[in-house]
């Protein structure tokens, strides 16, 4: 891709972001004002977000009319877990920087960090039980559930740099996909729709985008479509082998494996892994297994589409080009 | 990568084409997505992808794994060396019976697997180690034809034996198809801890006693039957991250991750205490203490890195159970060299001694 493309791109993604970038889901009124800095870390949290899972939760509220105040409640829901899982993880990574500020454990207190996730996530059960849909209350908590083991889960494999794609892909679903489901399958849920097959459709296709995003966003890391500017290598560095890394280093042997995860710049990765050429060719081959997941999440969509009614099916046209977004980090036209 | 995806209903011609495999002479059909599994309302949809070149024996070692194998041919190679001058069977007998039980053994697992295939379990189940139909090495409709050909040749082989001693061979075919219909019943359950300790006392005790009923064969059961237990909880605790996920139940599953190493170092540590106690009713320390101390030097090698284990869902739990697996065929090796040491080595010894 020429300079210009690439300008062209980021100036894209800084339009879209600033198009959001007020996005705030949140009033100072949830929060007593009497506790210190509460709102002054929300406010650094929440300020710069995309709110992509908000706009999700809107995308399938709409068609099925699901009513304003219930769709403001379930973005509010959807980024208070979000936000709250990255209060936790900047702490458990220790990561300096959080949407190009300092992170709240950092420029606040650990304490106060770890205080602001579970005071979020406490908010939520308030919220959603004031709303007296049980099924939704206990959806929500199976979901922040299995956000945490997903966490649990990938701290523990800290280190390893021989894990396998199949079990990343395991953490991946709890830590990355389940808020994915939960923001297709909530707005049905709202609406007492709570049909078996629906669900397990939407489960699926919640899950292939959130594995999409998930290994889309591993790619930045080795810096392919990386118009964000994320830091290169910045998980190998800290000890996690990822998705692309995991799927890279698998036909490996121990020696040149314990070599590549040992690269300080991707210059050098490159070199371990046996060349441009043979970099270039593994990105290719990862591509082609998420083309894989693409081609069935339009498909599964087609399925989706024989269970919504005729006015709610415009639904499936919001849906079709996510993959383009979250996978090739294109924009939609 | 060329591939399509297709969606049908069950009770469609098009989904038992799709299912069976009967669809495409050069395609295979692999699900992909299942929905409202066991219901009638049960859809699936299924990648579309072209024949692979896949060889036979690829796909049928699936089916016969030598962990398997040796669950059951263990035993009657301790007896058949154990009594080499004055065989439990003739010769010819044996032969027949063991290719017999091998293909009986594939013809049950063959069954199961396509019953498990189309009532959808195989196509949920989360450790994923039934491939052969779910990857599209054999189609369903492949694996019916084959499974009357293979059962065909078993019965074919168990009919010389039958005839010379009809009640042994039926009482020992009973036993076996037992243990297997029980393995792959059990399979497909969610709790196996019964499963495991039938497993155990069939492939043990009650082998042992068939062919030789004295209590020094139940002994030997016992030790075998701990070792057969022993290996499927290895089996367990390699897939301890997706049975917990899925609510399985088994004697590793039941602790938590971090008390489930020492259920499996207490199950291997039963293991090499029956098997001193047994050995020293029977026989001298010098043909089996020498075992013993390699077996108790590598457990604790094994014991420090089982120990240390951080996660379920890394990679250390594989290497764990690999070494697992080392030190039970390292088991079994030793015993076999001793066997065939004095079947074979001991009475020449003896003789030019004499």
């Amino acid at each position: 891709m020429c300079l210009g493309q690439r300008l062209d791109r980021k100036r894209k993604w800084t339009e879209i972001r600033s198009s959001v970038k007020n996005f705030k889901i949140y009033s100072e009124q949830d929060f007593p004002k009497y506790l210190p800095r509460l709102n002054s870390l929300y406010d650094d949290l929440f300020t710069g977000g995309k709110g992509f899972r908000a706009k999700l939760v809107q995308k399938v509220s709409d068609p099925i009319r699901v009513p304003e105040k219930t769709q403001a409640l379930l973005a509010q829901t959807v980024e208070f877990i979000h936000n709250a899982s990255l209060l936790h993880d900047d702490l458990i990574d220790r990561s300096i920087l959080r949407r190009g500020k300092p992170a709240a454990w950092n420029k606040y207190s650990p304490e106060y960090a770890v205080l602001a996730g579970d005071y979020l996530l406490a908010r939520v059960m308030v919220n959603l039980s004031n709303y007296g849909n049980i099924r939704l209350v206990q959806y929500t908590a199976e979901v922040i559930s299995e956000l945490l083991e997903g966490e649990w889960l990938q701290d523990s494999v800290i280190r390893d740099f021989d894990v396998n794609l199949d079990k990343l892909d395991r953490i991946h679903n709890l830590k990355t996909a389940s808020l994915f489901k939960w923001c297709l399958r909530a707005p049905f849920y709202s609406q007492e729709r709570n049909d078996q097959t629906l669900h397990e459709t939407l489960e699926k296709l919640g899950q292939i985008l959130g594995l999409l995003f998930q290994r889309s966003d591993d790619l930045l890391d080795y810096n392919i479509r990386n118009d964000e500017g994320k830091a290169i290598l910045g998980d190998l560095k800290s000890g996690y082998l990822n998705s692309f890394g995991a799927f890279v280093v698998q036909e490996l042997s121990p020696d040149r494996r314990s070599q590549l995860v040992k690269s300080q710049t991707l210059e050098e990765f490159k070199n371990h892994l046996g060349g441009v050429s043979t970099f270039d060719e593994k990105v290719k081959q990862f591509d082609q297994i998420n083309q894989k997941q693409i081609k069935l999440y339009q498909h599964l969509l087609e399925s989706l589409k024989g269970m919504l009614q005729p006015e709610e099916q415009k639904m499936i046209s919001e849906f079709q080009p996510l993959t383009d977004l979250l996978y090739w980090r294109r924009i939609p036209k | 990568m060329n591939s399509e995806f297709r969606t049908a209903k069950k009770g469609t011609s098009e989904f038992d084409q799709l299912i069976r495999g009967t669809f495409s002479a050069t395609q295979r059909a692999l699900p992909v997505h299942n929905l409202r599994v066991g219901s009638s309302e049960e859809e699936v949809t299924f990648e579309i992808v072209d024949k692979k070149e896949v060889k036979p024996w690829v796909a049928y070692r699936g089916f016969i794994g030598p962990k398997k194998l040796l669950y059951v041919l263990f035993p009657i190679f301790y007896f058949s060396m154990l009594h080499w001058s004055q065989p439990f069977l003739h010769s010819a007998e044996l032969e027949c019976l063991i290719l017999g039980l091998v293909l009986s053994l594939l013809a049950v697992q063959m069954k199961v697997d396509t019953q498990d295939f189309i009532s959808g379990y195989d196509r949920i189940r989360s450790d994923k180690s039934q491939k052969v139909l779910n990857k599209g090495w054999r189609t369903v409709a492949q694996l019916e034809r084959d499974f009357k050909i293979v059962s065909g040749l078993a019965v074919l082989m168990s009919v010389i034996p039958l005839l010379m001693e009809p009640v042994r061979v039926l009482s020992l075919l009973a036993t076996l198809v037992l243990f297997f219909v029980g393995y792959s019943w059990g399979v497909s359950r969610k709790n196996r801890l019964v499963r495991d300790i039938a497993l155990g006392l069939i492939a043990g005790p009650a082998l042992a006693f068939w062919i030789l009923p004295h209590a020094k064969s139940l002994a030997f059961g016992v030790v075998w039957g701990c070792l057969v237990f022993f290996s499927l909880q290895l089996e367990h605790f390699q897939h301890y991250f997706a049975q917990t996920q899925a609510g399985e139940k088994n004697l590793v599953t039941m602790k938590s991750f971090d008390q489930a190493p020492s259920v499996i170092w207490a199950v291997w540590g039963v293991c090499l205490i029956v098997y001193a106690l047994m050995r020293s009713l029977s026989s001298h320390v010098a043909w089996w203490g020498g075992a013993l101390l390699v077996l108790i030097v590598m457990s604790f090698i094994w014991r420090k890195s089982l120990f240390r284990l951080q996660s379920p869902a890394g990679s250390e739990i594989d290497k764990i159970v690999r070494l697992g697996n080392q030190l039970y065929y390292t088991f079994i090796t030793l015993w076999i060299a001793e066997l065939l040491f004095k079947a074979f080595v001991a009475p020449i010894v003896a003789i030019w001694f004499r």
